[in-house]
């Protein structure tokens, strides 16, 4: 992998996000106004919003979170990614590169949403902030490699759009499983030990991983297999 | 140049699923040849244009680009010397034009121009700050024209290029095709239309029914 190829991806992809304004224009006030919704439909019992505000977060983070990975999956213009297989960029850094632009603008969503859910939903102190923080990036990175994979995978294809929901979706899910519970692990006791917070650490890092492995390796035959 | 052919394809044929695209296709282009390709809609024309810039496998038959097989492993070695002018402008819409270029040429490490001085070579320079979305058909073609003048290509492969050109644009086509020749290169171009081809074209191939005559 290329470093230089890397980062010109990455600065690509974002350029587009800037202009495009979609993550900090239009799907991140969205994810507030739905946590700010939920507060409201409870009534004003704080004890009940405390309480929910992190499964609040991580359905809001699994929602909107989905839909950026989605659009990722789906957005890109199929002359440009020719463009770029001509250019002689390796497949591998290009894969790379994408992933992490994903990355960046699911961990921009959920900082905002974790802070959105702290500020509206008052919930119990946390005992383990930091692995509440490495349960937000490991969704993010798994998120962001399903999201990179999915487009790989359905480029071209007429009917891209609803083949990537139908799968976003899905392989999301066992994401925020794991995630929801590291962050109610962090919450509670914050020990690493078998069982508590150290498995569903695990879980997300051996999910991450392979995802990132298997992107990485399969980008040039999946590129060449496609056409 | 150290072929003596730049590309050469026998008995190639493409198809999506069970749909044969393109069931037989046989050429030759050498150095200094502009190849015209005419054929109706639909009748495989961009689908062979892709076989020829190495970004689709043929399903059956065998070929050559610039020394490497067609489907080999080689081919990522020669693509950076193929310039391609698709069907669809390859700008994102959200950038602006000058955005979109620079992106193509950083890209492409060996760009010889600026993205600056090749919107002003195809008349853009007064939008260069327009996003793309918000450009014409004719302008996107523009754009997309002026990404083949950002570096050198041994072959040039172009799909319907006066395609939303007006009579004033319609000279930067023949001047990017008389560049690589000039560099002894080669081009493929292909248009439903033959009149098209004409001007520019050495001889011409006519693909009907799928088959290249």
């Amino acid at each position: 992998m290329n470093l230089h190829h890397i980062l010109l991806i990455v600065r690509h992809e974002l350029a587009v996000e800037r202009r495009a304004a979609e993550v900090v224009g239009l799907v991140t006030p969205f994810a507030l106004a739905a946590l700010l919704v939920l507060p409201i439909a409870l009534g004003i019992d704080q004890a009940t919003t405390s309480r929910v505000g992190f499964a609040a977060f991580w359905m809001i983070s699994l929602l909107f979170g989905g839909q950026i990975a989605w659009r990722q999956a789906t957005g890109h213009v199929r002359a440009v990614t020719d463009q770029v297989r001509l250019s002689g960029i390796d497949p591998a850094s290009a894969f790379f590169g994408r992933f992490l632009a994903n990355l960046i603008l699911l961990v921009l969503l959920m900082t905002i949403s974790l802070l959105g859910t702290i500020v509206l939903f008052s919930p119990p102190p946390i005992a383990a902030a930091h692995w509440l923080g490495a349960g937000v990036l490991l969704f993010a990175i798994g998120l962001a490699v399903i999201a990179t994979v999915i487009s790989d995978l359905t480029i071209g294809l007429r009917s891209r759009g609803a083949i990537a929901a139908l799968l976003v979706g899905p392989l999301a899910i066992p994401l925020v499983v794991a995630a929801a519970q590291v962050g109610q692990a962090a919450t509670v006791s914050g020990q690493l030990r078998p069982g508590g917070i150290l498995t569903w650490v695990l879980v997300l890092v051996l999910i991450d991983l392979i995802g990132i492995i298997a992107g990485v390796l399969t980008a040039r035959p999946l590129e060449e297999t496609l056409g | 140049m150290a072929t003596k052919t730049l590309l050469r394809l026998r008995e190639v044929a493409v198809s999506a699923g069970l749909v044969p695209i393109v069931a037989s296709a046989s050429m030759e282009v050498a150095p200094r040849e502009c190849v015209g390709i005419s054929g109706p809609n639909g009748s495989g024309k961009t689908t062979l244009l892709r076989v020829l810039a190495t970004l689709r496998p043929p399903d059956r038959g065998e070929g050559e680009v610039l020394g490497e097989a067609l489907g080999g492993p080689g081919v990522r070695n020669i693509r950076p010397r193929i310039g391609l002018l698709g069907h669809e402008p390859a700008l994102a819409p959200e950038l602006s034009l000058l955005d979109n270029l620079r992106f193509h040429a950083r890209l492409r490490s060996g760009s010889t121009k600026s993205a600056e001085e090749v919107l002003e070579t195809v008349g853009l320079k007064g939008a260069m700050d327009r996003r793309a979305s918000d450009c014409s058909a004719g302008m996107l073609r523009r754009a997309d024209l002026a990404r083949l003048f950002l570096h050198s290509p041994d072959l040039l492969l172009l799909d319907e290029p006066t395609d939303g050109l007006d009579r004033d644009a319609r000279p930067l086509v023949a001047a990017a095709i008389e560049a690589c020749l000039e560099r002894d290169g080669a081009a493929v171009v292909v248009s439903h239309d033959a009149s098209n081809l004409a001007e520019t074209s050495t001889r011409i191939h006519h693909l009907d029914g799928g088959v290249l005559r």
